[in-house]
């Protein structure tokens, strides 16, 4: 069933029907060339958790990202995922402009043809465009296209989605909408999910916690306790969200030493 | 010193008047810029002063028939059936060269954007023999083959080779590699991947060096047929200029225009057709 406003059709938490991957990654190093744009990285993700990585562009964000897909090899350190199925929600929705929304969605399906039709029928209305399945992409707005995208990731079910600032380039309605749409679908189905962005107030809305890179480093991990479903403009967040810019702030202009680096990344502030 | 006459006083326009001098302004030109039948007038006026020229012996008939003329060699060229056959012998030659170079230049060019190895290996070589034009060959390969088949589809083939050869290996080259990565993260395999994002990405700019190489197929079709050959439209009208019959020249260049029309129309359908997705040419 398709509805105008693709939240409202999950306005509380149901059952969750799986549970996420956990994630460890110790000592992670990637370098181009003689540049370390990650380095020495230490990050563990409990199964089912909602981690924010925020950061300055060119703080090695993106690249932590690409390295857990495999798309960027790591030079040292290791990456442990449990297990089962790893998605990704990139910037752009990078759909397949000559295949229809359906076949775009089923893309990330197993299965026969009938079972994969199914489950990106299934997928699409998760996300509010069932009626929008025989379209082109190029027919959509860029909102819904990176709905697409996200169906097209949720339809095999991963344990572990990985979203590479998938909302950066929306409108902030558009922005907001998505973000709930991505709250509902994540306490729905339970995955783990890693977020990469560069909007803190995004980080905090959706994140268990928020974790803030600098310098292929992460110098901060905190931890945002308010209950889900969040709601926007909420007092308490918008506190975290003070703390978060006014360390980034600092942070781009002074290096933090690496001793405190590692000490900050275990310990949760809040 | 000239004097300024003094300019009459304006008169506030009539909004009434403006809008209905607006609206036949609109009617005169809509009658030539909407009618379906404007494309159609010059070609007509063209057509009809030429025959009356020819009729009243201002164009004598040496140098350029009259067009009803023309028409009458096409009905006796196809009462005797010659032209049936030449107009075969033409198009399965055309189709011959296009299939086999043109099959050539396209696995070509995929396998040069896609194998960096051998990308080094072939493009070099490719790119200085496409500097030769293609009509310079032709003695050479009279030489080598006389007026056989092979002379003709050798030439045709040149010529398609590498419109398609250069537009495949760049549509493949230009790829969005987003796209690639997207179907790399999301478990394609290799032929899935070839099969789902490269090809359909390379083919709008596969489609465009299928139409450059028609139109250079007719142009060496047309070269290698009046040339070294003993049939074809080309044979056709050269033979016509051995007994001044202009009318059959005439006829014969027609010809090779209907049949670049067609092929131009051909590769429009497939455009339409498969590239439905692209917001350019899909008008559904």
């Amino acid at each position: 069933m398709a509805s105008v406003h693709p939240t409202a059709a999950y306005p509380r938490a149901e059952a969750v029907t799986q549970d996420g991957a956990r994630l460890a990654i110790r000592g992670l190093g990637v370098a181009f060339g003689a540049n370390r744009v990650v380095d020495d990285l230490d990050l563990e993700i409990e199964s089912g958790q909602f981690v924010s990585i925020v950061g300055r562009s060119g703080c090695g964000k993106s690249t932590l990202l690409r390295a857990i897909t495999g798309l960027e090899p790591a030079d040292r350190g290791t990456i442990d995922l449990d297990r089962g199925r790893t998605r990704v929600v990139f910037q752009e929705p990078r759909l397949l402009p000559w295949e229809h929304v359906l076949a775009n969605v089923a893309v990330g399906a197993a299965g026969s043809v009938q079972e994969k039709r199914d489950q990106a029928l299934e997928a699409l209305d998760l996300v509010g465009l069932s009626d929008k399945a025989e379209q082109w992409p190029a027919r959509l707005s860029g909102g819904q296209r990176q709905r697409v995208a996200l169906a097209r990731a949720l339809v095999s079910r991963p344990r572990l989605l990985l979203l590479d600032e998938p909302l950066g380039a929306l409108d902030a309605l558009t922005r907001i909408e998505m973000q709930h749409l991505l709250e509902n679908v994540w306490r729905r189905q339970g995955f783990t999910a890693l977020l990469v962005t560069h909007d803190v107030a995004e980080a905090v809305a959706l994140g268990d916690r928020v974790v803030i890179m600098e310098h292929g480093r992460i110098t901060r991990d905190i931890a945002v306790p308010a209950p889900h479903p969040r709601r926007h403009g909420d007092s308490d967040l918008a506190a975290i969200e003070g703390e978060i810019l006014d360390q980034l702030l600092e942070g781009g202009t002074t290096a933090p030493a690496s001793a405190y680096a590692r000490k900050a990344s275990r310990s949760y502030l809040l | 010193m000239a004097t300024l006459a003094p300019t009459p006083p304006r008169r506030a326009a009539d909004p009434r008047a403006v809008a209905a001098r607006a609206a036949a302004a609109r009617d005169r030109r809509s009658l030539i810029a909407r009618s379906r039948w404007t494309p159609y007038l010059l070609p007509v006026a063209l057509l009809s002063g030429w025959q009356l020229a020819s009729i009243t012996g201002a164009l004598p008939a040496t140098i350029l028939p009259a067009p009803l003329a023309v028409i009458d060699a096409a009905v006796m060229l196809l009462r005797n059936g010659t032209l049936v056959t030449n107009l075969w012998v033409s198009t399965l030659r055309a189709l011959t060269g296009l299939i086999v170079s043109g099959g050539l230049a396209l696995l070509l060019g995929f396998v040069t954007a896609l194998a960096p190895e051998l990308r080094r290996l072939l493009d070099p070589t490719l790119q200085a023999l496409r500097t030769i034009p293609p009509p310079a060959l032709v003695p050479l390969v009279i030489l080598w083959f006389g007026i056989d088949e092979v002379a003709k589809i050798l030439l045709v083939g040149w010529g398609v080779f590498f419109p398609i050869y250069l537009n495949t290996y760049h549509g493949v080259s230009s790829v969005d590699r987003g796209l690639i990565e997207m179907g790399q993260v999301y478990g394609m395999e290799r032929w899935t991947l070839f099969r789902r994002i490269i090809l359909p990405g390379a083919l709008p700019s596969i489609l465009i060096g299928l139409r450059f190489a028609l139109g250079t197929i007719w142009l060496m079709l047309i070269v290698a047929e009046t040339i070294a050959a003993n049939s074809g439209i080309g044979y056709m009208a050269n033979q016509a200029r051995e007994f001044s019959q202009t009318d059959v020249i005439v006829l014969a260049i027609l010809l090779y225009a209907a049949l670049g029309k067609l092929a131009d129309t051909s590769t429009r359908l497939i455009e339409r057709r498969f590239l439905r997705w692209h917001p350019t040419y899909g008008k559904s």
